[in-house]
Parts: structure tokens; C-alpha cells; sequence
């Protein structure tokens, strides 16, 4: 190629430069990075009290507020008897429970239960644990 | 006027020569920026800068056993020109706590993992404007937790590295 050829491709380079916006046209991008995604940490239901049930209904009633997450399924409801390590009682979808084998309680004796929030194969911790006892020497729950 | 005429020759092959030159390495500096790429375009204009992806501003933090989640993204662009992100093209996640919760506890959408020969086609495509312009893309339906994950996956965080491709606008 001789040097006039040349000069004349690099004039019509410096035509194509003059027009970035036809150039570009042609080209493809990449994007690369990180993004996330955070699992929620369950919240338990709040406020559990016992009460001696009165009249028709024998036991322990317990009752609770829900967790303010709405995909909770249920909650577990345990209980210890004189500070012994707690057994589950049941998986109950409502708000409350009623401890039926409670009046059965022997004089002296402590209750005390507390409930954890569930979702599949999630649990909240045990919540503070709330206690009714027949103290002697009436054996009334209190 | 011979002389003349000789030196203004050598000066143009002195251009040529460095226009070529400079072609060349700009095919090298865009080569990471694409395959494709012409060694025509944008010489003299400032070097590419390849896009950037990082999380949305308030990234869910909602997922839990049996739950579904998108995953949305920020796209940074600090070329001159606009660009649009068509395709997802890579795509692998790191838990926060790999011990407590493996990755293993999560499902990735089979519609994005594997990622489908010629990539996951972004709808609606993300089109991010130059001089450090910013766009939000989802990628609907992305991730799962697995209903057996155990309660180390609560309060956990989930990084993907996401490769897009695109084009200039």
C-alpha cells in the first residue's frame, strides 16, 4: 500500500472517530457485582398469661398475642412441673390452650409453661415462662 | 514543493501508523468489555468502564422456610452512553454463615439456574443511563429457602454475584 492509500485510510478513520454514536452501536456491555437477599429472623407471640380456670372448664388456660409474622404456623406450647425440664404439650394454631391435666395437680405443685413461635422447620426460643401453683394447705390454684 | 510534498506523505503514514496502533490497543482494552467488540469505535474517547451491580437500597430480609424471594439489583453505568442490560449470565450465591446455613438450603429458580444458553433475558430489559446513571432490575422468583432449613438459616444473609450482558443504546 503505498503512503497515499494510507493517508487516505487514515483520513476516513478520523471520519468514523468523528461519529462515536454510529461506532458505539456495535458494542456490547457486561455488568458484574453483588446483590442480596436477607432471611427474616423469627419473632415469637408476646404477653402469655395463666389462669386457674374457673367453672366448666378444668386446668390451666393460657393465652396469648400472635408474632407479628403473619406466615407464623403455630406455636409450642411446653411446660415444667416443679422446675423439672419442660415436655411439649402440643403445637397449637390458635392463641390460647387449655392445660386440662393441670386439675390434676398435687398439692404444693408449680406449673409453669411458656410457648414458641413455629414455621416449617423454624422455632423462636421458648418465651418467659409464666407459673400457677397449688400452694398447701388448700390446694387452690393460684 | 517535492519536499514538501515527500514530508506530507511521511506525516500521514505517521497517522495512519498510529491510528492502526491506537485500534489495537483499543481492542485489547475492550476486551473485556466484549468479545464483539470493533476495533473501529471509540478511539480518543475515554476508556469503558464496565458496568457496575450491587444491591438495591433496601434488599428483602424476609426469607424464610418455604419462602420464595426476588432478588433485586442496582446497575451502575460511569460510560458517557447509555446501556441497556439484557441478559443475566451468571449467577452463584455465598451464605453469610455457611456453617450454621449452607447454601444447600436454598433452591434457585430453574428458570435461571442453569442459566439458559444465551443467558436469562432480563423482562423488562434495565436500562441504565451514561455518566454514572443507576437502574433497578428483578429477577423475579429467584430463590427459595428449602422447608427443612433449621433455625441457623434465621437472620442470615445471602450474596449473589450476578453477571449481566448488554448492549450500548
Amino acid at each position: 500500500m503505498s503512503p497515499a492509500k494510507l493517508g487516505t485510510a487514515a483520513a476516513l478513520a478520523a471520519v468514523s472517530l468523528a461519529m462515536p454514536g454510529v461506532a458505539q452501536a456495535s458494542f456490547s456491555a457486561t455488568a458484574a457485582g453483588t446483590a442480596a437477599i436477607a432471611s427474616t429472623t423469627l419473632r415469637n407471640g408476646t404477653g402469655l398469661a395463666a389462669a386457674c380456670a374457673q367453672g366448666a372448664v378444668k386446668g390451666i388456660v393460657l393465652t396469648w398475642t400472635a408474632s407479628p409474622d403473619a406466615f407464623v404456623t403455630g406455636y409450642v406450647v411446653r411446660r415444667s412441673i416443679n422446675g423439672a425440664t419442660p415436655v411439649v404439650l402440643a403445637t397449637v394454631s390458635a392463641l390460647t390452650y387449655n392445660d386440662a391435666t393441670a386439675q390434676t395437680a398435687a398439692k404444693g405443685d408449680t406449673y409453669s409453661y411458656t410457648i414458641a413461635a413455629v414455621v416449617q422447620s423454624w422455632s423462636t426460643s421458648p418465651s418467659a415462662a409464666v407459673s400457677r401453683s397449688w400452694p398447701a394447705p388448700q390446694g387452690k390454684c393460684v | 514543493m517535492g519536499l514538501q510534498s515527500s514530508t506530507h506523505r511521511r506525516a500521514w503514514t505517521v497517522a495512519a501508523a498510529s491510528v492502526v496502533a491506537a485500534i489495537l490497543v483499543s481492542g485489547v482494552s475492550y476486551a473485556y468489555w466484549s468479545s464483539t467488540a470493533s476495533g473501529t469505535a471509540t478511539i480518543g474517547s475515554t476508556t469503558a468502564q464496565p458496568l457496575v451491580v450491587s444491591s438495591i437500597a433496601t434488599p428483602l430480609a424476609d426469607l424464610y422456610p418455604g419462602k420464595t424471594d426476588d432478588l433485586g439489583f442496582t446497575v451502575k453505568n460511569d460510560n458517557a452512553y447509555p446501556v441497556r442490560v439484557t441478559a443475566l449470565t451468571g449467577v452463584s450465591v455465598a451464605s453469610s454463615d455457611s456453617a450454621a446455613c449452607p447454601v444447600s438450603n436454598l433452591t434457585l429458580s430453574s428458570a435461571i439456574s442453569p442459566i439458559p444458553v444465551g443467558g436469562y433475558q432480563l423482562t423488562p430489559v434495565v436500562t441504565v443511563a451514561g455518566g454514572g446513571g443507576t437502574a433497578t432490575g428483578t429477577l423475579p422468583g429467584l430463590v427459595q429457602m428449602n422447608t427443612t432449613a433449621g433455625d441457623g438459616c434465621q437472620g442470615k444473609t445471602f450474596t449473589f454475584t450476578l453477571t449481566f450482558s448488554g448492549t450500548q443504546q
